[in-house]
């Protein structure tokens, strides 16, 4: 009974278990047996193949697709790709570089061509977008190592790529590589100011349909909302301050209750700080909309 | 009236040489009679060594090409891509003479492939054909296989061969290796109409015809074999001939009946999605293709055959895989409805399966159902949909939005509120996992094609753009922001390798008129064919920026030998002989420079790309063309 078990250990072993690979030889091999032909050189995948590196498929799994592909892929049989000559091509899949943290050309174009150049230097000591009793908020760059010089909490949104956001304690400063290279920067103050109530006959603002909920914490709630052309939102009321921070370009046009109706442009990277105790509608009057809105709870 | 006897009336000294007895039948002149007029000795010893009767019988004012090219600027015809021969140098003359070489005007061109694939990108801009000359028999066999993509690609070319029909008026030696009793036989299976005028009133009618066939959905490549002797014939200087008058058709619309059913189809369902192909015919059309999503808030895939739908449209899903959860499919004119539904493994047991939903209506709207020839395959495997519309999808939109209108009620429309917001995510995180994925590999060498497509975008993105040819890898559809009618015109429609080059110097004397900054996405394998054009470009000054995706291989040739080679399991690193080109590996910027463009390269360093990129935009913002070599990876 106990050989028994041991067997079973070992075979489990065997069956789970990534064999040593040599990487140098398995970079040969993936050129020489025309696995770059779909997967390109370094495995990163492309029009005709999927990309496996650096974070394939468990051994296991990888050889038994490699032997019976299920769509297009031409199998590989043992007799002319051994068990060893997987584990090098395995092993050299893994060794290949992550991507970069940020690479500005993915994103430079969420830096409005106008204003590029003062929005990716802005340093410590500059003016910030917005400064008013609840908030500053800065255009940060990863090119910036040394601002802003956020005071206390902070809410990060990234520019760069869009739908990110963290939130940071007590002066800490949040990775702007990390996302993407490029942020605006919420810095909350202290002065707090509770929801007003809701008496306009109209929802709140939020939720509203097809809005995504980010996070919460006991000072802010964010969402994620993308405008849909030719749609308006619901009429509704904002019981809470907000910072909204435009993640395209376009223009928004305001309707309130009584017909009067106002247009703002905004491209990607626009900040603006909204008041509580507006009741309207909004429709995308011009390009895309997409917005990361903080209400200051 | 037979050709001699039309151009009887129009010439003097040739004919008074060559005419039987007046009144006489055939039948009864005599045997030397017949023979005389059979051989008439224009060419013949005795002609040569016999002074004329008069002198003015060895030139003429007027010919027949003068009239020809009356009509093609009657047509509007701005240019004619040609590479020189005897055939038409009667046209060739009159062009550049008669006609002051200016609407039309001549462009020299080294190949006849690169002739006709320079008129199938002009096309696809303008709208409206240029003119290709050409050989009945050797210009026309270099150039069938582009006339073919032209089929395949529904677009207008419009083609004129020269042939001397008339066996006794052919100069010994080439003139008869050059001549072909029915010159467009070779190509009547992939043009939608041919003919060979025998007179100049006929090809006066002929020509308009061609011109209107053509330019009618859909749209096709004609030709015209015009007669070398009927070019070159003496014309009366008083002669009037009438030009026939050009009424272009408007595009054939859906039955009404038939749209107000699709248009209910699509109100009522849960998840309908549009697939497009080949639908934008004019600027028109992406703005109609646009409302009726919206309308609907409808998915849309825009397989890329024209510039069909903004690439960055909260609607466009085209990178994701909406057609599995479709209830009604809309397809407007899908070269290939049955491949959009169903899958295809390429193994040795060759097996398929379908991708949509039990139930799934599938809709089509196609002038591909109007016009459908046998032989050549391009039309598909049959597809069974349950409404088929034969129809222009362009010129049916409007009405099908309309139609959608009025059926549309309170709760659909909410309904669809919610189902636009839930795509408009769906579009903006496809965008976002396309910057992610194009990030992987981003410091290799050789450069990856998202790589490239990205410092492509880089330098061009704050121009007035417009992609004519090759995507990247398809990055190009996924990172830039395609938002403009003319931004991009598809692919070479049959596949036929050697159309991207010349295609886009057409597509670049398109856009120069309008001033755009044209791209070229050129791969390494389709240059090689007939890189001549590229001296066309530079000769004729037609800027056009071409950055090179050299992966050194005939590469899609390479994966299918790889495919077999691990079929048969009998050797599997063998598979790049016969595909690949190394070697020595071509050096693509000495090419260009020799055919007297600006050219740098290769590069295979990612980050000396930008800066490449950015001199060679200078360049063609100056009004020449311009080429980049870009090592690649594969794929």
């Amino acid at each position: 009974m106990k050989y028994l078990s041991i067997l079973a250990v070992a075979v489990l072993l065997q069956t789970t278990a990534t064999p040593q690979g040599d990487a140098d030889r398995g970079k040969t091999l993936f050129v020489k047996v025309g696995c770059y032909q779909c997967h390109n050189y370094e495995g990163h995948g492309g029009a005709a193949g999927a990309r496996i590196a650096p974070n394939p498929l468990p051994f296991r799994g990888f050889v038994s697709y490699v032997r019976s592909p299920k769509g297009d892929m031409p199998p590989y049989r043992e007799k002319v790709l051994s068990e060893q000559d997987l584990a090098d091509i395995y092993a050299y899949l893994r060794s290949r570089p992550r991507p970069p943290a940020s690479v500005p050309l993915l994103t430079s174009e969420a830096v409005p061509a106008k204003s590029s150049a003062s929005a990716s230097s802005v340093t410590a000591g500059e003016k910030p977008l917005i400064d008013n009793e609840r908030v500053t908020v800065w255009d940060v760059t990863a090119a910036d190592p040394n601002g802003p010089r956020v005071a206390g909490d902070s809410v990060w949104v990234s520019v760069a790529r869009p739908g990110e956001v963290v939130v940071k304690s007590s002066g800490v400063r949040a990775d702007v590589a990390a996302l993407g290279g490029r942020a605006i920067a919420i810095d909350l103050k202290n002065a707090r100011t509770p929801p007003l109530e809701n008496k306009s006959g109209y929802p709140n603002a939020f939720p509203r349909p097809g809005v995504k909920k980010v996070l919460e914490t006991e000072r802010i709630i964010v969402w994620d909302y993308s405008w849909t052309p030719n749609v308006a939102t619901p009429m509704h009321f904002h019981d809470k301050d907000v910072v909204v921070v435009y993640l395209a370009d376009g223009a928004l046009k305001a309707t309130t209750p009584d017909g009067q109706s106002t247009t703002n442009e905004f491209s990607v990277g626009t900040a603006r700080f909204n008041l509580r105790d507006r009741v309207h509608s909004e429709v995308l009057a011009k390009g895309t909309g997409r917005a990361v809105i903080t209400e200051l709870k | 009236m037979n050709r001699r006897g039309f151009l009887k009336r129009t010439a003097a000294a040739s004919a008074a040489l060559a005419a039987p007895a007046v009144g006489v039948p055939v039948e009864a002149q005599s045997a030397s009679q017949r023979t005389a007029a059979s051989t008439t000795p224009i060419m013949s010893a005795v002609a040569e060594n016999t002074n004329p009767p008069e002198a003015d019988g060895l030139t003429a004012d007027r010919t027949g090409s003068d009239f020809m090219v009356d009509v093609l600027k009657a047509l509007g015809i701005d240019y004619i891509c040609a590479n020189p021969g005897s055939s038409f140098r009667g046209l060739h003359e009159s062009v550049i003479n008669y006609g002051n070489n200016s609407q039309p005007e001549l462009i020299t061109c080294c190949h006849e492939e690169s002739s006709v694939a320079m008129g199938h990108g002009y096309a696809k801009v303008e709208g409206r054909p240029i003119g290709v000359f050409a050989h009945g028999t050797v210009g026309l066999q270099h150039a069938a296989m582009a006339i073919y993509n032209a089929w395949c690609d529904r677009v207008a070319v419009y083609i004129m061969l020269g042939n001397q029909l008339d066996a006794t008026m052919r100069r010994p030696g080439a003139e008869w290796a050059h001549s072909v009793q029915d010159a467009a036989a070779m190509v009547r299976d992939y043009t939608k109409w041919d003919d060979t005028p025998m007179s100049l009133p006929h090809f006066a009618e002929s020509a308009v015809r061609a011109y209107k066939i053509a330019l009618t959905p859909p749209m096709a490549p004609v030709v015209l074999v015009v007669n070398s002797e009927m070019q070159e014939h003496a014309l009366a200087g008083d002669a009037k001939i009438a030009i026939p008058k050009l009424a272009v058709p408007a595009a054939p619309q859906g039955d009404s009946g038939a749209v107000a059913e699709v248009a209910r189809l699509l109100v009522a369902a849960e998840h309908p999605v549009i697939v497009a192909d080949r639908v934008a015919r004019t600027p028109a059309a992406m703005k109609h293709l646009v409302e009726l999503a919206e309308t609907l808030q409808a998915a849309v895939i825009d397989q890329g055959g024209r510039m069909n739908f903004p690439t960055r449209h909260p609607l466009n899903q085209s990178q994701a895989r909406a057609i599995a959860d479709a209830d009604v499919i809309l397809g407007l004119e899908l070269s290939d409805f049955w491949g959009v539904v169903n899958s295809y493994r390429d193994q040795l047991n060759r097996t398929t399966r379908s991708v949509t939903k039990l139930g799934a209506k599938l809709i089509s709207i196609t002038s591909g159902d109007l016009y459908v020839k046998s032989n050549y395959q391009d039309f598909q495997r049959y597809a069974e949909v349950d409404v088929a519309i034969a129809a222009d999808a362009e010129a049916t939109l409007p009405s099908l939005i309309e139609a959608v209108k009025r059926q549309i009620t309170g709760d659909r429309k909410r309904l669809f509120e919610s189902r636009g917001a839930k795509l408009a995510e769906a579009g903006s995180a496809s965008l976002d996992r396309s910057r992610l994925e194009a990030s992987y590999a981003w410091d290799a060498s050789p450069v990856s094609t998202a790589r490239l497509s990205a410092e492509l975008w880089a330098q061009i993105k704050n121009e007035d753009w417009a992609l004519v040819n090759g995507t990247g890898g398809g990055w190009a559809r996924r990172l830039w922001n395609f938002d403009k009618p003319y931004q991009w015109i598809g692919g070479s429609g049959g596949a036929g390798v050697g159309y991207g080059a010349p295609a886009a110097v057409g597509a670049a004397l398109a856009h120069k008129k309008h001033g755009r900054l044209t791209v070229n996405i050129q791969n390494d394998g389709d240059l090689m064919y007939a890189p001549g054009v590229l001296w066309t470009a530079a000769h004729h000054r037609i800027p056009l920026l071409s950055v090179m995706h050299n992966n050194r291989a005939y590469h899609q040739e390479l994966m299918h030998v790889q495919k077999m080679c691990n079929r048969h399991s009998r050797g599997v690193d063998r598979g790049r002989i016969g595909s690949e080109l190394v070697d020595p590996p071509i050096d693509y910027a000495k090419v260009a420079q020799g055919l007297g463009m600006y050219a740098e390269g290769p590069i295979t360093d990612p980050k000396d790309l930008g800066p490449a990129i950015a001199r060679a935009v200078a360049v063609v913002k100056r009004g020449e063309p311009a080429l980049v070599d870009v090592v690649c990876q594969p794929r």
